[in-house]
């Protein structure tokens, strides 16, 4: 496991918490990858495309880059949430999925829901949960913290009984990239990353600023977990992690595409030059999605700049840019040299 | 210094409209009613007033800050059958109602319940269906959806295999069965001809509902709205409004709560209307500003909107 950003504070406040009412945690998945459309979707046809739900909006930006977001579709839960000590609690409840388009080609779906740990004493009429979609309500009362460290933890494939946000997310991938509206061809072969969230509400200012942890946990899996001291609660209110957790899934997805085909380049090429058809296919896809932070608040963008202290995602991501147009530069000389050696007498 | 942008498409805006303590609906007739005699009509509203003043001395009694506001509302249905026009129907309606003592403030046609000024209403409202899931839904599949049907819980399995039909038939269940369950499978709509949706009327029916709640909205804007009563009456419900206001002083036609004075007929439409009602993924925004407004003027009202419907179910006896 690699850590590219470890505050053990944050884990110790996370497990240490007492069962305080009021305490809440917040967990969801997030999906990135290529759409399947070998141009760059038009702000309209990516319009159409995330018209999830008669009757609500979707929200688009145009600056800094053009930025496409679902409306939140509903579905209903009633099955096991996971502890750090493997204990199992029953909630039931809703989870919301939406769907964003950045710079008409990345999709992400998100899945996520807020968990109440009160805990009622059994399973309430269901209109009591359509009534305020995306939240879960424990049945019998859970701790928090311990819901949030064992959300975490729990990576991979999930187990058959428990809550699993990824299924439902990749459904609706799955859904979208099969639309007419798209030409099924995506412009290079990509890996789909998945970034799992927690965000912990503390019920008492446990700590005097939120902290942020984000684990590399292998090629394709990320792990984010945030702690909320609770006079920052509302500063840190769902919507604006959503967007934050959305954008740090989008640039790190950016970034390991970037390097994943450097190395693969690298290691096909050897000392010798690439070849140009190998390196515009990035520059063309790639390269313009580099906006961090974009849409994050200003107070979320604390997250984002601690994150670029270190590992420093920025500059990584200019080391890499640079090794591009380095090669794109030297061809750009060669083919100089060539001519002129043609032109010659 | 500071500098702010934003982009006005990035923003969700969700309009307010006046609410009415409660909103009662006065009976709900089909066209047949109103071919048959005045007379027929006449009796079904007079078999409703008794329990329609009853209704409002309960709930002026209830100690509200300020004066109780009352709306009523009556349901044409012009969308199952179009029979009488609206120049026919609504004086016959307010005569016979002005007879019996009871005031009609808002008239409202059930085809505005389907598309309301060019809005599919009831396409919204299906939209936003979330089925009610059994112990151990995880999200790991996709919802089990009949299309067009809605169940209060789990189907008999079908399509049951020879080996499995030699153990018998495997009940549906109900989700919130206490012990025994009361399975309902309602359907949403038929397809017509032309392959358009012709929507069942407990769908109707439970849009009306919300409409009578002040919730839905499309695209942030209120739908199913009031406006005047036009003065010249058309020749077609087509022409009318979704909901004409009758009495200009009116209290407004959305109400905090709901209360239905109908005749027993309608006990089975209205079950399978809670069954679809309790499954609608409410607007989070809008829920909390009802709940405030309420708040603010004193009155607790349901946090689940089956908890805002009351109904009165009216036998002749």
């Amino acid at each position: 496991m690699m850590r590219t950003q470890a505050n053990p504070a944050h884990l110790t406040a996370a497990r240490d918490l007492p069962s305080t009412p009021g305490a809440s945690v917040a967990v969801g998945e997030i999906r990135t990858g290529l759409l399947r459309h070998s141009a760059t979707l038009t702000r309209s046809a990516a319009r159409q495309l995330l018209d999830l739900l008669p009757g609500e909006p979707v929200l688009e930006s145009q600056r800094p880059i053009q930025h496409v977001l679902s409306p939140n579709v509903a579905n209903g839960v009633d099955c096991q949430v996971v502890t750090d000590s493997g204990a199992r609690i029953r909630a039931v409840g809703t989870v919301l999925t939406h769907a964003a388009i950045t710079g008409g080609r990345v999709l992400q779906t998100s899945t996520f829901t807020h968990i109440d740990p009160a805990g009622s004493q059994r399973r309430r009429p269901w209109s009591h949960y359509t009534a305020q979609p995306g939240r879960l309500e424990t049945v019998g009362r859970a701790d928090a913290g311990r819901l949030a460290a064992g959300f975490a933890e729990q990576t991979g494939i999930p187990t058959a009984v428990c809550l699993d946000l990824g299924s439902v997310c990749e459904r609706l991938a799955l859904r979208l990239q099969a639309s007419p509206i798209l030409d099924g061809r995506a412009p290079i072969k990509f890996q789909w990353t998945r970034l799992r969230w927690t965000v912990l509400y503390a019920a008492k200012n446990d700590a005097p600023a939120p902290t942020a942890q984000f684990t590399l946990l292998d090629d394709t899996n990320r792990a984010l977990s945030l702690f909320v001291p609770y006079d920052r609660r509302e500063a840190y209110r769902l919507d604006e992690v959503l967007e934050l957790c959305r954008d740090l899934a989008l640039h790190d997805w950016v970034l390991t595409i970037l390097t994943q085909r450097i190395e693969r380049i690298r290691s096909i090429s050897g000392d010798r030059p690439p070849a140009v058809g190998e390196l515009q296919p990035i520059v063309s896809n790639l390269l313009h999605l580099w906006l961090p932070g974009a849409r994050v608040s200003t107070e979320l963008a604390a997250v984002w700049d601690g994150f670029e202290r270190r590992p420093g995602f920025t500059r990584q991501w200019q080391t890499a840019v640079e090794w591009i147009r380095d090669q794109l530069a030297l061809h750009t000389l060669r083919l100089l040299g060539t001519n002129a050696g043609k032109e010659g007498p | 210094m500071d500098t702010t942008f934003s982009e006005t498409t990035t923003l969700r805006r969700v309009q307010s409209v006046p609410y009415s303590h409660v909103s009662i609906e006065l009976d709900h007739l089909y066209m047949e009613d109103f071919n048959r005699d005045q007379d027929h009509l006449r009796n079904r509203i007079a078999q409703i007033a008794p329990w329609f003043h009853t209704a409002v001395r309960t709930f002026e009694r209830r100690g509200l800050r300020g004066r109780p506001r009352i709306s009523t509302c009556f349901l044409v249905d012009d969308y199952f059958s179009d029979l009488k026009s609206p120049a026919e129907l609504i004086p016959m309606l307010l005569e016979a109602a002005n007879e019996a003592g009871v005031r009609v403030d808002y008239v409202a046609r059930e085809s505005g319940c389907a598309v309301a000024d060019g809005v599919e209403v009831a396409g919204m409202v299906a939209g936003r269906l979330v089925s009610i899931p059994v112990e151990g839904t995880n999200g790991s599949r996709p919802p089990v959806a009949e299309s067009g049907w809605l169940s209060n819980g789990q189907r008999s399995p079908a399509q049951m295999s020879e080996a499995l039909r030699s153990h018998g038939w495997q009940p549906p269940v109900e989700a919130e069965a206490r012990q025994h369950s009361i399975f309902v499978d309602v359907q949403l709509w038929s397809e017509r001809g032309d392959g358009e949706r012709l929507w069942s009327c407990p769908m109707l029916a439970a849009v009306w509902q919300l409409a009578r709640l002040g919730l839905l909205r499309h695209h942030g804007k209120a739908v199913i709205e009031p406006r005047p009563l036009p003065a010249q009456l058309p020749n077609e419900w087509s022409a009318m409004p979704p909901v004409s206001q009758v009495t200009p002083n009116a209290a407004p036609f959305h109400g905090y709560q709901t209360l239905s004075l109908l005749d027993d007929r309608f006990l089975s439409i209205e079950h399978a209307v809670r069954v679809i009602l309790n499954q609608v993924a409410q607007d989070g925004e809008v829920m909390q500003r009802v709940q405030e407004r309420a708040a603010a003027e004193g009155m607790r009202i349901a946090e689940d909107v089956t908890g805002r419907i009351a109904y009165l179910f009216v036998t002749d006896f």
